[in-house]
């Protein structure tokens, strides 16, 4: 093991074409991540139609960097103008606005950027401790607890919803199923609700899916929305070199709570449904509890800069170990990865570790090598990326548009795809607008095909007995148990975290 | 009476039926899944229906839920992750849908054009019309934008990928007819 994991570090390095891609990723997600309203999702998604043809490592690294240098760079408006990027960031925008303000917004970036490298890099550190651990569980694993595990996939993203969203959340995963089945049986070769049309022989376009589910709709609310991302005037974007060094040096003086806090976001990504925002939420939780001086929170206090930066890129490696080998995303944004991944034909599953160990060593080494590339980069162009934050929302729609449709068009040369792109994103609008959970849709098709083949060998193996597999338990109980957890949590009093640290929301 | 709250369960509730309906008529294997999928999701489907309506006569009685009835309520962090924070349409004004009206129009124009006209003259018509007429961009920055575009799109495509974008169903005609 300890030989393909040098090896595979070594290939990457060496290949030029890798790298070169790794770069690209580092520029394209440093812009995207800055972007408020461009997300992690959203960039992947438009990723994907780019990456047919490429081998499985190149494009593997390729969306895993840009994915984890989304997050290293979304901090940037959070404390610049008090915009997060997305979710990971809010819990930035509490400590890193106010120091903003208080024209120290050098020393929150260089605390911030040093923190997320520090903690991506962590992450990728847990990430390669724990495969040897997880490799037993996961060889014991059979077609029966697979299928069980796309169930459990979908009720944990469904549940990354919120309480009160469970049932609409396992709606969408069972709708993106359904629409797995569209397409060839694998079984009895009846051309299932495609009739005559033969390009939907082969089923929906997952590419063309993503982009209708996730693209136009933000798309569209951004173009709704109109006006400048940002609300924030541009005299509050000031800061020095000086600043930036004395952030930097931040993160050595906090090394304890850089090491707790990394650790708490490493755990956390490796449970699907805890991941995304609550890493960062639960570590700036911890600081504050943790502090000899709880009332500086809130008001510029770097420590509450460090903690949730940190925990939300320490996430992504261990959010990787699910998704990898359990096929269960440990968030909405790893879930379209998975499904960029099975389109280079990387299979979550025990074959991570018996066919392509070599891959999972190289994203954990992408994870290290993206997270420093985009750290050093930023230090040096954090002046000017920061600015796209005043670019106007809506002369970024039609490019992104037509990124969307070119990509929906080129993955497969159909224009039918198209149609399709129309038909599932006036859905995916819906779902938008109604507040209806996009992510476990995503999950649901990819996961679709794998659960039908499961279901059938599981089937075939031990009959309906299955379900009554001691492992096959404990999994309908997690399933049982998710569902009871999240409508408990939805008939209880929301949490209001921003309040709950004395701030407005 | 806001009933946008059952608008997306309906719609979910009508493509699982009809679609169970439809693979009721292919051989038990290749409706094996569908069936697994579509009862379950049926049935969520209706549970969904009745917390809509139990939340609406609550809405309609001024209860706890009421403050859901014209919009989204973000009730933890977590949450934010799922949606753009900020960018979620909440109220809807007559405003709000007359903007999303046009932006619908732009998008399914776009479509319909390439499918006609291909993505070579659709996509730089799409671009300038966009940023003059709705990011209202200056006709020379909307110009020089589009011209940028189109030309990073053509050299990507046709020199870098060597791929050839959908050209039309009527261009051919066109062309044809204006060389006479």
């Amino acid at each position: 093991m300890i030989e393909i994991m040098f090896s595979s570090l070594y290939a990457m390095l060496t290949s030029a074409h890798t790298m070169g891609l790794m770069l690209l990723a580092v520029f394209f997600g440093l812009i995207v991540g800055v972007t408020p309203g461009i997300g992690g999702r959203l960039s992947i998604a438009l990723a994907i139609p780019f990456i047919y043809g490429m081998d499985m490592i190149p494009g593997a690294v390729f969306l895993l960097t840009m994915h984890a240098v989304n997050g290293t760079s979304g901090q940037i408006s959070s404390i610049m103008f008090g915009v997060p990027g997305d979710g990971d960031d809010a819990a930035t925008t509490l400590d890193g606005y106010p120091m903003a303000k208080k024209g120290e917004a050098g020393r929150a970036l260089g605390a911030s950027i040093t923190a997320s490298g520090v903690g991506g890099i962590f992450g990728a550190i847990v990430f390669a401790v724990m495969i040897p651990i997880l490799e037993p569980v996961v060889l014991s694993f059979s077609p029966a607890e697979f299928f069980l595990l796309a169930m459990l996939g979908i009720t944990f993203i469904a549940f990354l919803a919120g309480g009160s969203q469970i049932f609409k959340g396992i709606i969408v995963g069972l709708f993106g199923m359904m629409l797995a089945t569209i397409g060839t049986d694998p079984y009895t070769a009846t051309p299932r609700f495609a009739g005559n049309m033969l390009f939907l022989w082969d089923g929906i376009s997952l590419v063309t899916a993503v982009l209708a589910i996730f693209a136009i709709p933000e798309m569209i609310a951004l173009a709704v929305k109109g006006g400048s991302i940002s609300a924030v005037s541009k005299d509050v974007a000031k800061f020095s070199y000086w600043q930036l060094f004395q952030g930097i040096m931040e993160v050595p003086r906090h090394w304890w709570l850089v090491i707790r806090t990394s650790a708490i976001g490493a755990l956390i990504g490796m449970i699907p449904g805890l991941g995304g925002s609550a890493a960062a939420w639960m570590c700036y939780g911890h600081a504050v509890q943790t502090s000899k001086h709880p009332e500086r929170f809130g008001k510029g206090a770097v420590e509450g800069v460090i903690a949730p930066e940190t925990a939300s890129n320490a996430k992504e490696g261990g959010s990787l170990l699910p998704t990898l080998f359990f096929g269960i995303p440990g968030s909405s944004g790893m879930a379209v990865l998975m499904g960029a991944f099975l389109i280079l034909g990387i299979q979550p599953g025990p074959a991570m570790l018996t066919k392509h160990l070599d891959v999972v060593w190289t994203l954990m080494w992408a994870l290290i090598v993206g997270n420093l590339i985009a750290v050093s980069f930023l230090f040096f162009i954090i002046r000017w990326v920061a600015m796209l934050t005043f670019v106007n929302g809506t002369m970024l729609v039609p490019f992104i548009v037509v990124l969307a449709v070119t990509g929906a068009y080129i993955n497969e040369g159909q224009w039918q795809n198209l149609v399709i792109l129309m038909v599932i994103s006036v859905i995916g609008y819906g779902m938008l607008r109604f507040d209806w959970p996009r992510a476990p849709f995503v999950i649901g098709l990819v996961l679709g095909k794998i659960s039908e083949e499961s279901l059938h060998k599981a089937l075939g193996l031990w009959g309906w007995q299955f379900f009554t597999r001691p492992l096959s338990l404990v999994l309908i109980g997690l399933i049982v148990t998710t569902i009871a957890f999240a409508v408990y949590r939805g008939r209880a009093p929301a949490p209001r975290y921003p309040q709950q640290f004395g701030m407005s929301s | 009476m806001n009933y946008s709250r059952f608008v997306m369960t309906g719609v979910m509730l009508t493509i699982f039926t009809v679609m169970v309906s439809i693979s009721s008529t292919y051989p038990p294997g290749a409706r094996f899944m569908t069936f697994v999928i579509g009862f379950p999701a049926i049935a969520l489907c209706l549970l969904q229906l009745s917390l809509d309506l139990r939340a609406w006569r609550n809405a309609a009685a001024g209860g706890p839920d009421g403050e859901k009835a014209g919009g989204t309520r973000v009730d933890a962090p977590m949450q934010m992750g799922m949606n753009m924070p900020g960018l979620t349409v909440e109220t809807y004004t007559p405003e709000v849908v007359r903007r999303e009206i046009i932006v619908w129009s732009y998008i399914l124009g776009l479509v319909g054009s390439i499918l006609l006209f291909g993505f070579y003259v659709s996509i730089p018509a799409f671009l300038i019309v966009f940023l003059r007429f709705f990011a209202e961009a200056s006709w020379r920055f909307a110009a020089m934008l589009t011209a940028a575009a189109a030309t990073f799109m053509y050299v990507l495509f046709e020199y870098v990928f060597r791929m050839s974008l959908h050209a039309g169903f009527v261009t051919d005609y066109l062309m044809d007819f204006i060389s006479g």
